[in-house]
């Protein structure tokens, strides 16, 4: 399935050692695999140290997103780095809140105002 | 009953948005607020892809999805006819998967308790299984 039949759209950036992940739409078990798979090939292909994920332009997350986080924190680990959280808020803030998410990731909360 | 909505769909990942977009437009004649949406989204989110995970083996599964009103409470009721859960209450506990190699973190249950006023899961091996979800949608005006 094409992304834009999805509504997702994910740029990535560098800030210092890090490589930024912007994601824009749905984050469910079926995003998930896609974001997954660029993700892990941009951050290998340009051998950056940390990962951070901006969650601020995400219309919807369900707990899809703690296992895609965690497993981003697996692959940065691996690598001596890290995964940040950006951004997270409505319904994306509240299942992270849920999680023992912030007890392995640094997670900052707000941004936009678009998931409710 | 007030009104309700029956469908069913095979148990693939890419319905998993088109049942957010079902309950979606059938909780909005209730008038919720944008976050009270978002969460029954998550729920049913949450109740599809554990049936589209862990029900069938093979990809030629179906899901029965059903939605229906009763004042201003809204019931939804997913269900598959799949492998069964062995043990509900450990399947509820938070944090417990079967598939974190897939990444997933098994907090599904979790996400449906906390955002819905209500849930029941009915499991027989071999038949399927039922989680029946129930919200009360305040009357903010």
């Amino acid at each position: 399935m094409q992304e834009e039949e999805f509504s997702l759209e994910i740029s990535f950036g560098r800030k210092n050692d890090a490589l930024t992940v912007k994601i824009s739409g749905e984050i469910d078990h079926f995003s998930c695999g896609l974001i997954r798979e660029k993700t892990d090939r941009e951050y290998i292909q340009r051998r950056l140290k940390n990962i951070e994920l901006d969650l601020s332009r995400v219309t919807f997350a369900d707990s899809s997103v703690i296992g895609l986080i965690i497993g981003r924190q697996k692959v940065a680990k691996s690598f001596g780095g890290r995964v940040s959280v950006v951004g997270a808020e409505g319904v994306c803030e509240r299942i992270i809140r849920l999680s023992a998410l912030e007890k392995i990731v640094d997670v900052t909360y707000g941004g936009g105002k678009r998931n409710g | 009953m007030d009104n309700f909505v029956k469908m069913r769909f095979p148990a693939k990942a890419q319905n998993e948005a088109f049942a957010r977009m079902a309950v979606s437009a059938f909780a909005m004649s209730f008038d919720p607020t944008i976050s009270t949406l978002s969460d029954i989204k998550a729920a049913v989110s949450e109740a599809v892809t554990n049936a589209i995970i862990h029900a069938y083996d093979d990809d030629k599964g179906e899901i029965e999805l059903r939605f229906f009103s009763r004042g201003r409470t809204l019931y939804i009721e997913t269900e598959d006819f799949g492998k069964g859960i062995e043990d509900v209450k450990k399947a509820m506990e938070p944090m417990f998967t079967t598939k974190s190699d897939g990444e997933r973190s098994g907090l599904g249950f979790t996400v449906m308790e906390s955002f819905m006023d209500g849930i029941e899961v009915i499991s027989k091996i071999n038949k399927g299984t039922t989680v029946r979800l129930k919200k009360t949608i305040e009357n903010d005006f």
